[in-house]
């Protein structure tokens, strides 16, 4: 009874936290490109415009809901549902802290020994909710927007799951928690022996969750909205909300991963000043660290065209992939031998 | 606790399995589909196959039935009626998944004496049975000649799609 009660009160602040953080990652992203384009971002609502996510979050819940009479209904009404729950079912296998965070009740809702393997199962249904709602609007342009969007994410999916074998086969699990456990053991993130599969899965996770410059299947200038163009209200923000629960997602298995979770960097120098930080504050210093980079790139880069996205997915990010899982794989043979 | 889940389970696949017949939509029999592949891979958890599970998912809905909706949602369906699905084809349909469902019975019932199970419980080992270790091992060494010949045949198959594709393409 204890346990149930343990993991539904970390399910609640999990949720709840992360909810806060998709909210706050809109206003970072205006406020992080305001500057970066010499200008002030959101500044009317609360100081500094603290209070805009809320502001938004209030309008959007209070619009008036459209569903188009030539849809499909049942399936307009679920698409976004689809597309919200996976994105936020994949925290029940991120671990925010080590076994003995959260106080001695263990940073993470469960770790399975399969974990990782469900994150990318997980993340790859929400694809479902996009293709659905592009073809339950009935209508030319989100058609156009969730054929590109799901084009794009089988293809990019390919690239990623194969880089993120080489982290797996230096861990030898597929754990979330071994993984980090694995890092802490060789004392070095896995971003340095790997650094090739590092950046393959940050560009394909740029790709995957439909962002700068990969946004393609938003892009507003040829296709009004993309997959979302006819939905409003409350239904835009269930997919809203998923795509950037998506980003920090993507940033949290890179964290994980390659950055080593909830470990602190430089244990033997810093340890002794240090040791009183606990582990969720490593982690979410690093995932913020990838936030802001998603959000650099956006204020850096043009929008790549269809032809270049797809030549960059298959012919350069695929090979190097599979060359570097190839040299990962005879290093460790060889040194096992 | 495990049987209330596992009748759960085979009760949502059946009736998804039925909505994926019965539906009119194409759109609407894949979303159903999804249904019973989720409910199978609730019921791989159950047996601790926690890999098969995964990769039901990835694998099945994240792959196929991703695939077979971009197909879908490319073509123009006009309303299709319940009658077209209908033809005379359901006559043998009735005979055949009846005598499948006397196949199924008559085996699940007398099938030890066929098979040489053996004791199920050995199988499942402290590290249970659908652990990567065990997938692994079992592909990769007793069953790796049938495995290499299943990727042959499929990398056949993928050379034989572009061979066709590229085909059509030079004729316009």
């Amino acid at each position: 009874m204890e346990f149930l009660l343990v993991v539904v009160v970390k399910i609640v602040i999990i949720l709840a936290f992360i909810s806060l953080g998709v909210a706050y990652l809109t206003y970072l992203e205006r406020k992080v490109i305001g500057h970066m384009q010499v200008r002030l971002g959101p500044m009317r609502v609360g100081w500094h415009g603290l209070l805009q996510p809320i502001a938004d979050g209030l309008k959007l819940v209070i619009k008036e809901d459209i569903i188009p009479t030539q849809s499909d209904k049942l399936m307009f009404i679920l698409a976004p549902v689809i597309c919200f729950l996976h994105a936020f079912l994949v925290y029940t296998f991120i671990p925010f802290d080590g076994p003995k965070g959260f106080w001695g009740y263990g940073g993470y809702i469960s770790d399975v020994n399969v974990g990782l393997l469900f994150i990318v199962a997980i993340a790859s249904v929400g694809v479902v909710g996009i293709i659905l709602g592009g073809w339950a609007s009935n209508s030319k342009y989100p058609l156009l927007g969730s054929l590109r969007s799901v084009a794009q994410l089988v293809s990019y999916e390919v690239a990623m799951g194969l880089a993120i074998m080489g982290p797996i086969l230096l861990a030898g699990s597929l754990s979330m928690v071994d993984i980090v456990k694995a890092q802490e053991k060789m004392g070095v993130w896995f971003f340095v022996p790997q650094i090739v599969a590092f950046i393959i899965y940050f560009i394909c996770g740029v790709a995957e969750t439909n962002r700068a410059p990969f946004d393609l299947p938003e892009a507003e200038s040829e296709l009004v909205g993309g997959y979302h163009t006819e939905y409003s209200g409350f239904r835009f923000a269930l997919y809203f909300l998923a795509e950037y629960a998506n980003m920090i997602t993507v940033s949290a298995i890179a964290a994980t991963v390659f950055l080593g979770g909830w470990l602190m960097p430089f244990p033997s120098i810093l340890g002794p000043y240090l040791s009183f930080i606990p582990g969720f504050v490593w982690f979410a210093l690093k995932v913020f660290f990838f936030l802001f980079v998603y959000l650099w790139i956006r204020a850096t880069f043009p929008r790549y065209r269809f032809d270049q996205l797809m030549a960059i997915g298959w012919k350069i990010l695929l090979p190097l992939a599979i060359a570097n899982l190839l040299v990962t794989s005879f290093i460790i043979l060889y040194l096992k031998m | 606790m495990a049987e209330i889940i596992f009748w759960s389970l085979s009760v949502i696949a059946v009736i998804f399995a039925f909505m994926v017949i019965l539906s009119k939509s194409p759109v609407r029999s894949a979303i159903s589909l999804i249904g019973v592949l989720l409910a199978f891979a609730g019921l791989y958890l159950i047996l601790d196959s926690e890999f098969i599970a995964g990769i039901q998912i990835l694998i099945y809905i994240g792959g196929i039935t991703v695939l077979y909706m971009f197909v879908i949602s490319m073509m123009r369906f006009k309303k299709i009626n319940i009658e077209t699905q209908f033809t005379k084809q359901w006559l043998v349909a009735i005979v055949s998944a009846l005598a499948f469902l006397a196949e199924v019975v008559y085996f699940a019932l007398k099938g030890k004496e066929f098979f040489k199970v053996g004791n199920h419980s050995k199988l499942v080992t402290a590290n249970g049975l659908g652990t990567i270790e065990n997938v692994g091992k079992v592909l990769y060494g007793k069953y790796v000649l049938p495995f290499e010949i299943a990727t042959v045949l499929l990398l056949a198959a993928i050379i034989g799609t572009v061979l066709l594709a590229k085909r059509e393409k030079e004729k316009m």
